[in-house]
């Protein structure tokens, strides 16, 4: 069996081991026949307050290298998440990335709009299950306003809100986080954040339905039938009027007309067009179909996606050596403070040499000694590290809608591991430099 | 070869500079006999005295226990004699302050064979509570002068040396405890057998010794014999 065959995890476990491994074997060979822990646990205490700080430092640099690592990482999977309802994503030719976070992650944007034939045109194109266009512009305190289908609301909560779907133009669905109540009515501003404009639209709204928890930015999102929000800018609903009062004539106090099919001498436009396939190789097809110079522009947002994290691949790789040199830092500092750490007790190493100590104890002292506080620090930095990204990633969901999720990996166990098997070889070093204090002097001192 | 003998031809301890602390052209030390080493601060004595524990940072010639030369050892060679033979004791007790006595006492069985750990506990365990410190458990930190003194003489005494060298131990104790300790050190020496030898200006210690050594500027200038005697 060879090193590809095995599974990722085996892989990681394994180079988890092969790290350790080193300082296992170190330790046996030093600390064999010893027993040196009364005498480190009597250091410690003596030097409680010095040994505290330098646990920190440890455990602040390692925290911050977990942290870092978990939360790209998590940031990765949950912007990957949030686009994994929107199979394709139909706009006017411009800036993918622009309309992708527009699109999925409702990020306001100017954009220019496609017409009523156009989204014909696609939702009537073969093998298009879903195509439902967006409208956006309105807010609800930190909440978009977001215009579409019942259906993409559906698609995106995989079933049927919590209470029921808008079947009237001023019923709203919440997403799982907005703090509206069912049954709970607001009026939309104009416009998003500090320069919203809340007199703008005369209009209630009223919250009949919630959508399940999705881990995209949705979840934030107020999300009414876009006729509304066509109508509440005056422009026309989408449907013909007269064909429309003729069908509500034939269902006397029938349901408003609302959603697909759109008449296109009536649709006011759309800046993007969210389109569920019914297969991978009729997404493909469409995209090709809709890429159309100066008139559509169809991409698949995980490939955007993919694209950014390429590029921010080299970011990645940029601030991986950043880290890389900012360990190394750490580890020279380590480096010192255990310098600084044996010469406070070189009076008690040069009593024990006295006393008859090989050197190989004194060596396992010092050794003993450094791995307990670079231990200590190593596993609180990795509870840090854990906690932090916790933090952080709710910080960052709760401003974002992305479930950003806090995972704790095999990458960071093998940071730690590596910075700690640098830092116990690196800590041979005042063990070797203990054997070398002149006992005389340091006894008479 | 009896380790308790010593024998020292034409020794001179050096500094780390290299400048002479201590010249003994030739010394000889029957096994079990008690030793007072005398003279002015900066005579020489405690150079002498740990380089006959092989701790001198430089030194030419010979130092003889029995047959194994101090001189001609190495540095792990030595310390592995001391560990064996050596009971060494400090003017300023030199304990760790965050163990008990008992763990102070047996210090050194953290690097000594597992095998032996246990006989050197009991052997500590059984020195400090004929030394009337019976709290082994108790941090040192809060032990007397006197007390503390007593914990570095079990811990010198545990292992059972030979050898017992010893710089200054009534130096920081009242009278009474210097006493005791002086005690204590001769009975160790007379009725264990043990070679004995301690650097000491306290004169009620000399006095009590088998022989005196007097030390000026390096160099032994008297070598007195006898229990009791005046100094000059």
């Amino acid at each position: 069996m060879s090193w590809a065959d095995l599974t990722p995890n085996t892989q990681d476990a394994l180079i988890f081991v092969a790290l350790l491994l080193p300082i296992g074997v170190l330790g046996a060979v030093l600390l064999r026949g010893y027993a040196p822990w009364s005498l480190v646990g009597a250091m410690l205490g003596r030097f409680r307050w010095t040994a505290a700080i330098f646990v920190v430092v440890v455990a602040v640099s390692v925290a911050m290298g977990v942290g870092l690592i978990a939360q790209e990482r998590g940031l990765r999977i949950g912007t990957a998440r949030a686009a994994d309802g929107f199979d394709i994503v139909v706009t006017a030719p411009g800036s993918e990335v622009t309309m992708m976070l527009a699109s999925v992650y409702l990020q306001p944007t100017d954009a220019p709009l496609l017409d009523g034939t156009t989204y014909a045109a696609v939702a009537g194109a073969a093998h298009v299950a879903l195509a439902a266009p967006l409208a956006f512009g309105d807010s609800v305190g930190a909440s978009p306003v977001v215009g579409t289908t019942a259906d993409l609301v559906t698609h995106l909560a995989k079933g049927p809100p919590e209470g029921h779907m808008f079947e009237a133009e001023h019923e709203a669905v919440v997403g799982a986080l907005v703090p509206l109540a069912i049954g709970e009515t607001f009026e939309p501003a104009h416009g998003v954040g500090d320069g919203a404009d809340h007199d703008a639209h005369d209009v209630d709204f009223v919250v009949v339905g919630r959508m399940p928890l999705t881990g995209t930015p949705w979840d934030n999102a107020v999300v009414v039938p876009i006729e509304a929000v066509w109508g509440v800018h005056g422009l026309a609903d989408g449907h013909d009027a007269d064909h429309d009062h003729a069908h509500e004539a034939e269902h006397e106090h029938g349901p408003e007309k609302l959603g697909p099919p759109f008449d296109p001498a009536h649709f006011p436009g759309t800046p993007a067009i969210v389109i569920k396939a019914d297969s991978l190789a009729a997404s493909y097809a469409l995209r090709s179909q809709f890429t159309r110079d100066r008139e559509t522009m169809a991409f698949f947002p995980g490939a955007v996606l993919s694209q950014l994290y390429g590029i921010m691949g080299d970011l990645r790789a940029a601030m991986s050596l950043m880290a890389l040199v900012s360990q190394a830092l750490v580890a020279a500092s380590v480096l010192v403070g255990l310098f600084i750490l044996t010469r406070l007790f070189a009076r008690h190493l040069a009593l024990l040499r006295a006393l008859g100590a090989p050197g190989r104890y004194l060596m396992a002292v010092v050794w003993a000694f450094s791995g307990v506080l670079l231990g200590a620090g190593a596993v609180l930095g990795l509870g840090g590290g854990v906690l932090a990204t916790w933090g952080l990633s709710r910080i960052l969901s709760a401003r974002t809608g992305i479930a950003v999720p806090a995972t704790f990996g095999w990458a960071e166990l093998n940071l730690v591991a590596g910075f700690v098997l640098v830092a116990m070889v690196l800590a041979l070093l005042p063990a070797v430099a203990a054997l070398r204090l002149p006992v005389l002097a340091r006894l008479r001192a | 070869m009896d380790k308790r003998a010593l024998k020292l031809r034409d020794l001179t301890v050096l500094s780390e500079s290299g400048s002479v602390l201590a010249a003994v052209p030739r010394l000889d030390v029957a096994p079990g006999e008690a030793i007072g080493l005398s003279g002015p601060s900066g005579a020489g004595k405690s150079s002498l005295l740990f380089a006959l524990a092989g701790l001198a940072p430089q030194m030419r010639g010979s130092v003889l226990w029995g047959d194994t030369d101090l001189g001609s050892l190495s540095a792990t060679a030595r310390a592995a004699f001391r560990a064996r033979h050596i009971g060494l004791i400090f003017q300023d007790h030199l304990l760790f302050e965050e163990l008990g006595a008992l763990a102070n006492a047996t210090v050194v069985a953290g690097f000594r064979p597992r095998a032996v750990r246990r006989a050197l506990r009991l052997e500590a365990a059984r020195r400090l509570s004929a030394l009337s410190l019976p709290e082994a458990a108790r941090d040192v930190s809060h032990f007397s002068g006197g007390e503390r003194q007593r914990v570095a003489v079990a811990r010198a005494l545990a292992h059972r040396p030979s050898i017992l060298l010893a710089d200054e131990p009534t130096a920081s104790l009242d009278s009474a405890n210097a006493e005791r300790l002086t005690d204590l050190l001769l009975a160790e020496a007379r009725d264990a057998g043990r070679t004995l030898i301690v650097v000491s200006h306290d004169p009620n210690l000399l006095a009590r010794m088998d022989r005196v050594l007097t030390m000026a500027h390096g160099a032994l200038v008297n070598d007195f014999k006898g229990t009791s005697r005046e100094l000059g």
